[in-house]
């Protein structure tokens, strides 16, 4: 067994004996505690453990953020104030092995620091009956001020709940929500299928589902939001100079059924995404032009998810979640060098040059992956929560690259403790230790690349 | 290490995991009583994370998050409730309480339940009986009976005013509806605190805007509130005239 193997279970161990035996017997007291605050309801009426939603908070956000009973009290007339902050300041080691250097092919680097999850600003509520609008804003540490989340929705159009509307910058109804993950490392908050990109850095598609996307979402849902679908249509992760062909949005779609038994309940879904990305572009100075992109080359994501809740909506125990998904690439978006394609025709010069990339992948890349997630609850104060998460590459656009190079794996283990989940804020000690691996992507030695992290945090929010 | 045993450890911590799922709920079912304390835990587990917060974990309406709120989350200890399928007074029924809580109280705090899974709101609705021996040694009386509504024409509207002027109605809920009658600022209600009567310009109706639950409470009354019962004293055709009429006065 290799070293960091057994660090790990050292850490895990140590720290859930520390937790336990620390917190157990202290006993203070989770929507957006601006939610909370504004309903007089604890953060648990909307959350099985903050920030996971339980049926109740999934029903509040399908009803565009309104308690369905003439009584959400418009922004006019601040009750209290609509911001909320959540951060976690924490320890943060890493190590990280098979990293090439400029000293040595293969390099093990290990780094300790204390951290921040980064800051979320968030601002949301009711504009008006049946107006709500959400605002996130991710200062990081020295990063720019970034924009995560920015829309204003419409709901019950026609007094139907199966009409909601919302437009600007949003996160997809994926299944697994990434802002709504137990996980704090970057394998723990984050599912492998939604960001996976075959070909690895070669793939010109940067489209990601777990990305907040700028775009407009058709989404409706039965009373208790057990019957649920979504229509996005979206930039699908284009930006800049990726904006190159709004003149055919990405489709995302999704559906699902909830069912609910005595001491169970579960949910299952459908979804797919179906998009374009541009292999050529007319250029500025070398430049791609945003708008110029042509060539466009096809792909598609296509999933299906289940999830078992444990316990009554009272005392939930935990839940088991699957999720598996198909997706292919275009061979054209793998493998691309962009070189300057005099070929193409410029009706009247000076056009700039047009660039199109050579011949990309020979055949189409195809990957499939998936979730297993398990969160249990051993009491109201207390997640465990842990995460599998794989992908497998069933043929390669490349077809000189090995049929596994860039499978992955993560797994996450954490935990959670609730110190305060009232009215007002969110208290709560976090514990992670998240593994990731990657088949053969040192390219030099052709190794696989490792990454342990461990992490240690107070997570609050008010 | 491998690649192969990265998958399998994954899978080992998943199952340690797993393991515990099965001893647990193994723990929770021990009643022996079929299964009557086993749902009151049940009830107990919902009532405590959902509705606590505002009625109190003793259920006396006095919960830790339900300071300054107007009307006060109802205290269950007394067993006089609002929404009553007999006349004012009389105990809810199961099916009243679960509509209640399904629905909420429109214009108050009191949220609807509805994401609250269905079975979970039948026990929480035997949890929050606890509270008051009446339920013990009451039963509730059969429903008031609500005739079907006739089709709410112009004149019956003009027919409602004058039985809302003949009745009282205007000295609690004034003239026009604005909750501004001579005795409006004067009423309590049976928990001891200032009420006021329902303001009808607004067209928001506690009980939301189905025709017979307005139908309900005038024929019976909202109990524990100076809301009178009217089905002794007016016909159903009368009810429904007033029911057409304060819908009209709607801003
Ligand atoms: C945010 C505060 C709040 C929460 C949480 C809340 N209630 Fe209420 N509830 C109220 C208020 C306020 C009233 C009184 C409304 C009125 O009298 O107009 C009320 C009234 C009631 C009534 C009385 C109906 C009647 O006929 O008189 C019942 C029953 C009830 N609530 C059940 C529940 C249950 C069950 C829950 C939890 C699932 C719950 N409430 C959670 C605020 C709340
Ligand atoms: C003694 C005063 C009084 C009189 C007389 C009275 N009401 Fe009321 N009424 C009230 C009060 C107080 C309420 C509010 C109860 C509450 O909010 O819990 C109310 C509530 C109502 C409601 C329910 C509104 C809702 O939000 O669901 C209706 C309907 C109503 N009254 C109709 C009438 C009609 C019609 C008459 C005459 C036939 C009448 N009332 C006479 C005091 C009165």
């Amino acid at each position: 067994m290799k070293k960091e193997t057994v660090m790990a279970k050292n850490f895990v161990f140590t720290f859930l004996i520390l937790f336990y035996a620390l917190f157990f017997h202290l006993t203070p007291a989770s929507a957006l505690p601006l939610f909370a605050k504004k309903y007089h309801l604890p953060c648990t009426a909307c959350h099985e453990a903050f920030p996971k939603l339980n049926d109740v908070g999934i029903a509040f956000k399908d009803n565009g953020y309104q308690m369905g009973t003439e009584n959400d009290t418009p922004l006019q007339n601040l009750v209290v104030s609509p911001f909320s902050l959540r951060t976690t300041p924490n320890v943060n080691v890493q190590t990280q092995t098979a990293v090439p250097t400029d000293q040595s092919n293969s390099d093990n680097i290990s780094t300790g620091t204390f951290n921040l999850t980064g800051l979320d600003f968030l601002s949301g509520g009711v504009l008006s009956k049946d107006i709500s609008y959400l605002l996130v804003i991710a200062p990081f540490l020295d990063a720019d001020v970034d924009m995560e989340a920015a829309w204003i929705r419409f709901s019950n159009l026609f007094d139907s709940s199966w009409l909601n509307i919302k437009i600007g910058k949003h996160e997809l109804e994926i299944p697994f929500s990434q802002k709504r993950a137990f996980g704090l490392t970057s394998s723990g908050n984050s599912y492998l299928v939604y960001n996976y990109h075959p070909g690895g850095p070669a793939n010109i598609n940067t489209f990601n589902l777990g990305d907040n996307q700028f775009g407009l979402e058709l989404m409706g849902h039965s009373q208790d939001s057990r019957i649920r679908y979504v229509l996005d249509l979206n930039n699908g992760s284009m930006e800049g100079s990726n904006q190159a062909q709004g003149k055919r949005p990405n489709l995302y779609a999704r559906l699902s059924f909830g069912f609910d038994q005595e001491n169970i309940s579960e949910r299952v879904g459908l979804f797919g995404d179906y998009g374009y990305w541009p292999t050529s572009y007319k250029t500025e100075g070398g430049t791609p032009l945003p708008g110029t992109g042509a060539n466009n080359k096809a792909f598609s994501r296509t999933g299906t998810d289940l999830i078992f809740n444990f316990g009554s909506s009272g005392t939930p125990l935990g839940s088991l979640m699957f999720q598996y998904m198909y997706g292919i690439d275009d061979g054209n978006l793998i493998g691309q060098t962009v070189i300057p394609d005099t070929a193409l025709t410029c009706p009247s010069p000076p056009c700039g040059n047009a660039f199109n990339g050579s011949a990309g992948g020979s055949q189409d890349a195809i990957f499939h992956g998936g979730t297993v997630e398990l969160h249990w609850m051993p009491n109201l104060k207390t997640v465990l929560f842990s995460h599998y998460d794989w992908i497998f590459n069933k043929q390669q656009a490349d077809i000189s690259l090995p049929d596994d190079y860039n499978d992955q794996a993560s797994f996450t283990l954490g935990s959670r403790y609730y110190l305060v989940q009232s009215q007002f804020s969110m208290v709560a000690l976090h514990g992670e230790w998240s593994y990731f691996a990657s088949k053969k992507t040192n390219l030099v030695t052709v190794e696989d690349q490792i990454t342990n992290t461990f992490f240690v945090g107070v997570d609050y929010a008010f | 290490m491998p690649f192969k045993k990265l998958f399998l450890s994954g899978f080992r911590g998943l199952i340690i995991l797993g393991l515990f799922f099965l001893i647990l709920p193994a723990n929770r079912s021990l009643a022996s009583d079929g299964g009557h304390s086993l749902n009151l835990t049940r009830g107990k587990g919902v009532y405590e994370r959902y509705c606590a917060g505002c009625h109190g974990v003793k259920g006396d309406g006095r919960g830790i998050y339900a300071e300054g709120l107007n009307p006060k989350p109802r205290d269950f200890t007394k067993g006089v409730f609002k929404w009553t399928g007999g006349p004012a007074g009389s105990m809810p029924s199961d099916l009243d309480l679960m509509m209640t809580i399904s629905e909420g109280v429109n214009g108050t705090s009191m949220p609807a339940w509805r994401g609250i899974r269905e079975s979970d709101r039948r026990y929480v609705v035997d949890y929050i009986k606890t509270f008051s021996p009446r339920f013990k040694n009451e039963t509730p009386p059969r429903a008031t009976f609500i005739y079907p509504p006739p089709p709410g024409t112009p004149d019956e509207i003009d027919k409602g005013k004058t039985v809302y002027e003949k009745n009282g109605c205007m000295a609690c809920h004034g003239p026009k509806g604005r909750a501004d009658g001579r005795s409006a600022g004067t009423l309590t209600d049976d928990w001891g605190d200032a009420i006021l009567p329902a303001n009808f310009s607004k067209g928001v109706f506690k009980t939301g805007k189905e025709e017979w639950k307005i139908y309900r409470s005038i024929a019976n009354g909202l109990g524990g509130t100076p809301m009178p019962s009217f089905s002794d004293q007016l016909k159903p055709a009368e009810i429904w005239e007033l029911v057409y009429y304060i819908q009209s006065l709607r801003d």
